[in-house]
């Protein structure tokens, strides 16, 4: 115990407290950007910080990688644009809670998402880091493959008016996500000879364009600002108070987020998606979903916000990143000669523990910042048209941009821009287009590496606890409903049967 | 009225024009001092080094620790711009494109772009051999490590290899891990069933969880995981023992004599065509700024083995990969072959 005391005084000293301060507020800008991120944002503000301390300049480097997905969920509501791929699924009830004038309560349940999420997952952090890291190692190929059949089946769940249409939309971006390179089986596959699609179609810069950029066209043909209410409804702090209502969702969403952030290589965007369909499929009333349901925002975002410090888990504890955004920073710590693995508690202990305690505070910059500025954020949603059109293009198209430099990704947002665009116009949702994109490479990959390790052999499959355990899973996610169904009225004549058994 | 000289309303017109013509003065020579117009010396702006993976990552390390030197020698700003895709041939190709005038460089490793330019022939546009070749700064190795509760020594992994065939993670098929690999099949004769995955690390995740019997990774990715005694080294694959590996031995000393290590450099290259004098500032800058011993310091914190060549000996290492590659063509041809069984004639 006496480490963390010391640790928190540490903190405490000013240089730590300004780099977290100004940290904070800096990855919630990189956050409001859309296409930018926190990998990108963090590889920005590395070079500035080389001559910091390397207690200072890491505390601003995470409490920026931390912020930064607050900060993405603020444009997911207010602009129907996420700020990161992570934030992609709070878009689905964020945005329609906007548009009812709610968009002060979704920011503040989004604020206390990042609070509690936050402070859950950087608690599983601290205590449990080398635990969860053991557990982490179990998954391979062949979990990693069930995970995101797992996910997949979920897609059904959440797709809102024709499951038709979302199926399609979803086997579209299982489509795309066959583009690119496989390094599997070491061919590139319709890239048509542009070296742009070498990597396949970039996941960022489709988000910038499926959301923002055909969110911009719908709003330039209408007259209709962003909230169809042209008010604001409730504030923040209602927001923060309803987001208590629901221990379930917190605890489950907490635990998915944790869970995937642990897993190497699994990533936020799923987590987020992940708790947004359990959390429909758990609803009494998941009708109300897709239309402005708060626990729509709040499942997704306190996954996500769970999500990162889980990623931190084994980046810290094996030097094994489990992000883009983790990689970053772990080649941050290696600059400043602080060496992740398992001696980095021996070696650099008090840097480590003063690194917790500051995402500990971290989460209180966030109630802050959520407070005092959510009112000029919600505003937004009333802006004239003829002013927020082409400033969520601007904005977006320079997050596409400033990713890689290239001008290739400009075109490629406009080009996503026109088929969201056309999409909403005939009611297909790019939000499992998104999703197929970011899972289909996950799930190919690892069936494929799987299918390696056992010459061929299908049992794989079924061989550890874990992969059994994702087979119940997938199994019940999508025979549930029609056994339900089935075997309801026999388990209902059962339990009436013993009654009267009981009571004579 | 007529306005008088010295009048309160002309000494302020007066001053207005004095201070406007003295503001836009400023921008002006502020603007010619950024872009050096009028001077005749190099460099006159920014220096952009283009590196072809994610940041942080191991192979813009050693130009990251270098920066602040080169900013301090070079009197000017040196930044790096990072742009993945198909790992590493999006910033090969721009910067081979880019005019040859010495503020667009590329930081990469010559052996791995030659790869790049036999498996994805389809999007390279470069060759690596045109590339001007300004400088080298690091070299690594590569080391097949195992965990420990499966092998110990590398004859242990001998003698298991001969009985059944092992798994091998690599880091990415037609990468230099994949390349060693399959050397090390010729070596001994026998065949791995060979797992790509999405880099070093994410290999070592997979080793660390048994899903896998050994890795083929480089020392810069892993060294703070072999120091924890987590995994364990078997061999490093060079012709010198490595001086923090030192009790690893080498193939010369395991019976291998045949054996040639295709060079992981990571060095500084610059579109084909840079004028000598240009090649000549950059060398000399690199070789101050590498060798000062602040740079040492960090390097050897960071895991980075400093290995500075100027540029005529950083072109022979990259031609004598060419013909090495050649040699080892056929033997990676053989490894194509061996697709995975979903793939294979029944």
């Amino acid at each position: 115990m006496e480490i963390y005391w010391i640790a928190m005084v540490y903190c405490l000293q000013w240089q730590n407290l300004l780099a977290l301060v100004t940290g904070g507020i800096y990855g919630v800008i990189v956050g409001i950007l859309p296409g930018i991120g926190p990998a990108v944002g963090m590889a920005l503000a590395l070079p500035l910080t080389l001559k910091w301390h390397p207690a200072a300049a890491l505390i601003f480097l995470c409490t920026s990688y931390k912020l930064s997905t607050y900060g993405g969920s603020i444009t997911s509501i207010v602009l129907n644009t996420p700020g990161d791929s992570s934030n992609a699924a709070t878009v689905i009830d964020g945005f329609p809670m906007c548009r009812k004038g709610e968009g002060g309560i979704a920011l503040g349940a989004s604020c206390a998402s990042a609070v509690v999420g936050g402070l859950l997952g950087t608690l599983g952090l601290i205590f449990f880091s080398p635990a969860l890291a053991r557990f982490a190692l179990r998954f391979g190929p062949a979990e990693y493959c069930l995970i995101g059949v797992f996910a997949l089946t979920l897609v059904s769940v959440a797709i809102r008016g024709s499951v038709v249409r979302g199926l399609i939309s979803a086997g579209l971006g299982l489509i795309l996500a066959t583009f690119g390179y496989d390094a599997v089986v070491g061919t590139l596959r319709f890239t048509f000879g542009m070296d742009f699609l070498g990597d396949g179609v970039p996941v960022i810069q489709a988000m910038v364009g499926l959301f923002g950029v055909a969110q911009a066209l719908e709003l330039a043909e209408s007259n209709e600002p962003l909230s169809r209410v042209g008010s604001l409804m409730g504030g923040v702090w209602e927001g923060f108070k309803k987001y208590f209502h629901y221990p379930y969702n917190i605890l489950r969403s907490t635990f998915i987020g944790l869970f995937v952030g642990v897993v190497p290589a699994v990533g936020q965007t799923i987590s987020g998606f992940l708790s947004y369909m359990e959390a429909v499929r758990e609803s009494k009333h998941p009708e109300t979903f897709g239309k402005g349901e708060i626990e729509g925002v709040i499942a997704p975002e306190t996954a996500n916000n769970a999500c990162m410090p889980g990623d931190l888990v084994c980046t810290i504890s094996l030097g094994i990143p489990g992000s883009v955004g983790a990689a970053v920073f772990l080649g941050s710590m290696v600059i400043f000669g602080i060496t992740p693995g398992p001696l980095v508690f021996k070696e650099h202990g008090d840097i480590i523990y003063t690194l917790f305690m500051s995402l500990l505070f971290a989460h209180g910059l966030i109630f802050i910042i959520g407070l005092t500025s959510f009112r000029y954020f919600a505003r937004i949603a009333t802006i004239p048209n003829v002013i927020i059109v082409p400033t969520i293009l601007t904005i977006s198209l320079i997050g596409s941009y400033a990713t890689r430099n290239m001008m290739i990704d400009v075109i490629i947002s406009l080009v996503f821009g026109f088929l969201g665009y056309f999409m909403n116009k005939i009611n297909f949702s790019p939000i499992p287009l998104i999703f197929g994109l970011v899972i289909g490479d996950m799930i190919e990959k690892n069936f494929h590496r799987a299918l390696l390790l056992s010459e061929g052999a299908y049992r794989i499959f079924i061989e550890s606890w874990e992969a059994k355990l994702l087979l119940v899973l997938i199994f019940l996610s999508l025979f549930w409903l029609p056994l339900h169904r089935r075997f309801w009225p026999i388990g209902t004549a059962v339990k009436k049967i013993l009654h009267l058994i009981n009571h004579g | 009225m007529e306005k008088k000289e010295g009048s309160p309303r002309v000494h302020c017109r007066v001053w207005v024009i004095a201070l406007c013509s003295l503001w836009s003065l400023g921008l002006i020579s502020m603007f010619l001092i950024e872009h050096g117009i009028g001077e005749e010396t190099y460099p006159r702006q920014t220096i952009k080094v283009i590196c072809g993976y994610a940041p942080g990552g191991s192979s813009e390390r050693p130009v990251r620790l270098l920066l602040p030197l080169l900013q301090k020698h070079l009197r000017q700003n040196v930044m790096i711009e990072n742009l993945t895709g198909a790992g590493g041939v999006l910033a090969a190709n721009k910067v081979f494109s880019s005019p040859p005038d010495g503020y667009t460089l590329l930081t990469g490793q010559p052996g791995t772009l030659i790869l790049l330019e036999k498996y994805l022939s389809e999007i390279v546009r470069y060759r690596t051999k045109d590339l001007t070749h300004i400088y080298n700064i690091a070299q690594d190795d590569f080391v097949l490590l195992s965990h420990p509760e499966v092998f110990q020594t590398f004859e242990e992994f001998l003698g298991a290899a001969r009985k059944r065939r092992l798994r091998a993670a690599i880091s990415g098929w037609g990468t230099h891990t994949h390349l060693y690999i399959v050397m090390l099949e010729e070596m001994i004769g026998q065949k791995f069933i060979i797992v790509p995955f999405e880099g070093g690390r994410v290999s070592i995740a997979a080793l660390l969880g048994k899903h896998v019997d050994i890795v083929g990774t480089f020392i810069s990715t892993s060294y703070p995981i072999i120091r924890s005694g987590t995994v364990k080294p078997l061999m490093v694959f060079s012709d010198r023992r490595h001086p923090t590996l030192s009790q690893i031995p080498i193939p010369g000393e395991m019976g291998f004599r045949d054996f040639t290590p295709f060079d992981y450099h990571t060095g500084i290259l610059g579109p084909p065509q840079l004028p000598g004098d240009r090649i000549k500032i950059l060398e000399g800058i690199f070789d101050q700024a590498v060798k000062e011993p602040e740079f040492y310091e960090k390097a050897k914190e960071a895991g980075v083995d400093v290995y500075p060549l100027n540029s005529k000996e950083y072109l022979a290492e990259t031609e004598k990969q060419y013909s090495l590659l050649k040699k080892y063509i056929k033997v990676l041809k053989g490894a194509e072959d061996q697709k995975t069984p979903i793939h294979r004639e029944k």
